[in-house]
């Protein structure tokens, strides 16, 4: 064993230079930029609400209650009780559903995001970081699967399955994990032939270790963007689906479903698919700005740019 | 019989590159094209030449992160390119390499520690888990950093230091050899010296041996016991550095040696420059005789027919050119 | 087309370029950040200027200053910076449009990424040309092969149609030279022109750039951290470290006596032909962070010679010998003592 009592070389040591900014410099600077505000605190109410819909919730999102049946939006119907935003044609309170049909699209489209995820990029990230054989036939897959119109196959298998929210979650697996995987072959395919993954190498590392410990971390950027637009594309795929008919099944509330309930009187009573219709359109729109967001802040040089634009210069002493 | 540490006989590394037209074959691009030296334990060896002369190639094909084509390596007594997946595994611990970009041979979501201890990670029967973080704390001392660096992250270090962290890593397996591939290249010249002396220093105390990879002559010149020049993919000159440095033999060394700036101008004016013309010619050609050919200034009939071999002169010094004769220390033959 | 000598200030007699104070400042999280800090120096006709310094000295912050290529908001700029009199500091768009190119040129570090790899090579050499004189095409693919030809690209008639890729670095730095001579400048700033570059290719480079200055009594300004290249190219040399001028002078008397601590550091830590296998001069400490730069001399924390002196004063850049000037308080200390043996 060599003597290592006496350091070799007489350097100083350097200080460390990266201005370290806290949480406060984050926080106001999510304050000053409004869209990003907005978004966020949306989807943090529907958090809120998706966790929270039994105590939140007014009224039961299910169950006849047809004296107060259409009633427009701020009436009060026959017992007293206030209706928000209005009663559909059985009269169930719409905001009240709208907060059950919250849980459901939300848990849909993270779940499905979730498990397409874990699935897509195991595969991707081996694919890419492997190469040969393994990843011909993997992408071969992702490009066979890419070219399914993936509307109709959804139908055809929900139809055989029947509908429901768990089916759901396997059709939104099975045909969205090829994006993460595409994605993730190629940022392994880039990190392959980086210094420090070679550095790994050199030092005996497992390919196992090389993907999960080096390369993972270092490629969640993007992942992280995709997966945020992914929920949003799942809340709209799941929206369609119900509305034709064959997701979440009535008497459970969902906002496709609703909007499909609600079509014929949407002359007379448009609250019913106004309300839900504007809740899918915000929610998409918050997710979509949200990774936007997220885009900016991984990548270290516009997170500069956008915390500069925010927060006040500090003067050194 | 007494084997040095590593020895290198004719390594190749080719590549396929598709050629223009639907069809036609592939086009074999060499990057190394037959490679041979050897270097002992506690041995420095410098490794110069110009872009597209395959230094860097050959530093990966020593190291395997790169699969050589042809050839054969032998390192403490084994061959090398011969060994499977989990015995090349094991054998890493004895060979390091230190990259060029300090910037992105570190992973940026590790701490120092953590890096510097993947190794032991690897290999646990290296060192008990309970004393990484002593081990750990004395390389990076050793390296010239402090203690309290182990919980940093690397962006928050400069070039110079981040080479250091590198150097550290490399070491913590106590390798038998390091590869250094344009160590220095990407750092300030007076970071370059303190990385320099450390290299030294460490062969100094530990003795490893060093395959020194750099395009500044100067440094290997410094550093180097041998050098050998690179071109093309060959090896067109090597022997002690002194001696390649003061009386380089092979044409493309004279002037790649004439070509280095110099400092003192009393020097300066004692030199002659040897102009080169012309360029690197692309390596797909596959001409006959010497690569050097079209750029040499002493060609003749034969170099045009045959490839020289490198051959090895009195004093361990081998030449790769025709011209370069038993008269190799003449005194009379000048510089043109 | 406004000619420089119309531009007003034009004056024949003042010399080609003169900078005067001039600073450059960033604003940055941390405060103010004085990338170049009051660097003064003039160059004449023919001569060649080698600004030597490691990375954050600020030397190629403060040749985009002169050329006004830094974006004002984040930077600014004070000082005067005069090409034959005119002052550029602050100077409107059209007066900058006409003395770049016209006047002072620049090419940068790595060639090939600042050539426009999607058009033909002749295109881009000529393109400014067209643009000033109102030329057309073919006459400015003509002027092309001739610049070709001036910076010795072999083919020149065929290769001025071809595209960046399909040439060495080499030959892109000649192309970017070609370019900026297109309209005659007098002065050609170049921002370490060879570092991407091999030692033969840097050879006939440099040898290019010096029979240019010769032949067309172009004056050069050499950026580079390379003190072998400026030992070689340049007449007078000028040091950087910190954003500050530490030392200038004539190169082969600078370099053999050093009037500064840094510059005499600077070439102990280069290898040198008798100093094999011993260990190279070191500075001590790590590069300084320009915005924490200490009191008064900002050499000082790495000094071997520091005294409490250096402490107090900010030194000046002040003549120590002829033709030379140094910014060290304690040059006579130090460098000119009889018995010195430091």
């Amino acid at each position: 064993m060599v003597d290592l009592s006496k350091p070799l070389s007489p350097t100083d040591v350097d200080e460390s230079r990266q201005v370290q900014l806290g949480w406060n410099d984050y926080m106001r600077a999510i304050l000053q930029d409004y869209i990003t505000f907005f978004a966020l605190s949306f989807v943090l109410l529907l958090i809120v609400f998706t966790l929270g819909a039994d105590f939140l919730a007014p009224h039961e999102p299910t169950g006849l209650n047809l004296r107060d049946r259409m009633l427009p939006p701020g009436s009060i119907g026959r017992g007293g009780d206030f209706y928000l935003l209005g009663t559909d044609e059985l009269g169930r309170d719409l905001f009240t559903r709208l907060i059950y049909g919250a849980r459901v699209s939300v848990s849909v489209g993270v779940l499905g995001a979730v498990l397409s995820a874990i699935v897509g990029v195991t595969a991707g990230l081996m694919a890419g970081y492997h190469g040969g054989l393994l990843e011909d036939i993997v992408m071969r897959l992702v490009d066979g699967m890419l070219s399914l119109p993936s509307l109709l196959v959804a139908l055809f298998v929900l139809f055989i399955l029947g509908g429901g929210f768990g089916n759901l979650v396997l059709v939104f697996l099975v045909l969205h994990w090829m994006v993460f995987a595409r994605m993730a072959r190629g940022l392994a395919l880039d990190a392959r032939n980086s210094a420090y993954v070679q550095a790994a190498v050199s030092q005996g590392c497992k390919s196992g270790r090389i993907i999960l410990r080096h390369i993972l971390p270092n490629v969640m950027a993007p992942i992280l963007v995709l997966f945020t637009l992914e929920i949003a594309v799942l809340i709209l795929s799941e929206a369609s689906l119900s509305f034709l008919g064959f997701g979440v099944q009535p008497p459970d509330a969902s906002w496709g479903l609703m909007i499909s309930g609600g079509r014929e009187h949407i002359r007379s009573a448009w609250w019913l698919v106004a309300f839900p219709g504007l809740a899918i359109f915000f929610t998409a729109l918050s997710l979509n700005l949200l990774a936007n967001w997220a885009r900016a802040i991984t990548d270290p040089v516009q997170r500069w740019r956008w915390l500069a634009k925010r927060t006040k210069f500090r003067k050194s002493k | 019989m007494f084997e040095p540490l590593l020895s290198v006989k004719n390594l190749t590394k080719s590549y396929l590159i598709p050629s223009r037209g639907f069809l036609s074959k592939p086009l074999k691009l060499k990057a190394v094209d037959g490679v041979s030296f050897s270097v002992a334990a506690g041995e420095t060896l410098g490794i110069v030449g110009e872009s597209g002369c395959g230094k860097s190639t050959l530093a990966k094909c020593l190291a395997r992160l790169v699969e050589p084509t042809g050839g054969q390596v032998r390192f403490k007594q084994r061959d090398f390119l011969k060994l499977g997946a989990e015995d090349l595994r094991q054998a890493r611990r004895d060979i390091q390499f230190i990259f060029q970009d300090p910037y992105s041979s570190l992973n940026p979501h590790m701490t120092v520690a953590q890096i510097i201890s993947e190794t032991w990670v690897v290999f646990p029967d290296l060192l008990p888990k309970k004393a990484w973080r002593d081990r750990a704390s004395e390389l990076v001392q050793l390296v010239g950093l402090d203690a309290s660096d182990l919980d940093r992250y690397p962006h928050q270090f400069s070039g110079g230091q981040r080479q250091r962290i590198g150097i550290a890593r490399a070491l913590a397996s106590e390798p038998k050899l390091l590869i250094c591939d344009e160590a220095v290249s990407a750092l300030d010249v007076s970071v370059q010296a303190q990385v320099v002396n450390l290299f030294q220093d460490i062969q100094d105390r530990t003795g490893v041996a060093l395959i020194f990879i750099a395009h500044d002559l100067t440094i290997v010149r410094h550093i180097a016991n041998r050098t050998a020049v690179m071109y093309l993919g060959r090896v067109v000159e090597e022997g002690p550095s002194e001696d390649i440095f003061s009386n380089p033999e092979h044409p493309y060394s004279k002037a790649l040696i004439s070509a280095a700036p110099i400092l003192d101008p009393n020097i300066r004016a004692a030199r002659e420059i040897i102009n080169i013309s012309g360029e690197l010619p692309s390596p797909l050609e596959r001409t006959a005789g010497c690569k050097f050919l079209s750029r040499c200034w002493k060609a003749s009939d034969i170099c045009s027919s045959l490839e020289p071999d490198l051959e090895r002169f009195a004093s361990q010094r081998g030449v790769a050119c025709h011209h370069a004769g038993i008269g190799a220390y003449r005194t009379d033959k000048k510089g043109k | 087309m406004i000619n420089i000598n119309d531009l007003p200030g034009y004056d024949d007699a003042a010399p080609l370029l003169e900078v005067d104070n001039l600073c450059v400042t960033f604003e940055s999280f941390e405060g103010e950040v004085a990338a170049v800090d009051g660097v003064s120096f003039t160059v004449n006709p023919g001569e060649t200027l080698c600004i030597v310094g490691e990375s954050g000295s600020g030397k190629s912050a403060s040749q985009m200053a002169i050329l006004g290529l830094l974006s004002t908001p984040p930077a600014m700029i004070s000082g005067s910076v005069r090409f034959c009199g005119i002052e550029l500091v602050h100077a409107p768009q059209s007066t900058l449009f006409t003395v770049r190119g016209s006047g002072v040129s620049m090419i940068f570090q790595d060639a090939i990424t600042s050539l426009n790899p999607s058009l033909k090579v002749g295109f881009q050499i000529a393109e400014v040309f067209c643009a000033r004189t109102g030329s057309d095409r073919a006459n400015g693919r003509k002027y092309a092969i001739e610049l070709m030809e001036r910076v010795a690209i072999p083919d020149a008639s065929h290769r001025v149609d071809d595209y960046p890729f399909q040439f060495s670095g080499g030959m892109c730095q000649r192309i970017m030279i070609a370019m900026a001579l297109a309209l005659n400048p007098k002065i050609l700033i170049a921002d370490e022109p060879t570092t991407a570059l091999d030692v033969t290719v840097q050879r006939q480079v440099m040898e290019l750039l010096k029979s240019l200055s010769k032949n067309a009594d172009l004056a050069l300004v050499l950026i580079t951290h390379d003190l072998g290249v400026a030992a070689e190219q340049a007449d007078k040399v000028m040091v950087m470290y910190a954003g500050r001028t530490v030392e200038t002078g004539l190169t082969d008397a600078v370099f053999a006596k050093p009037y500064h601590p840094y510059t005499q550091a600077l070439l102990s830590s280069m290898p040198d032909v008798t100093n094999n296998f011993n260990r190279l001069g070191i500075i001590n400490g790590s590069p300084p962070v320009l915005t924490k730069l200490p009191e008064g001399c900002s050499f000082r924390p790495r000094c071997q010679f520091a005294a409490p002196m250096c402490r107090l004063n900010r030194p000046q850049l002040f003549v120590s010998g002829p033709s030379r000037a140094s910014a060290c308080l304690r040059v006579n200390d130090i460098f000119k003592k009889k018995s010195s043996n430091v």
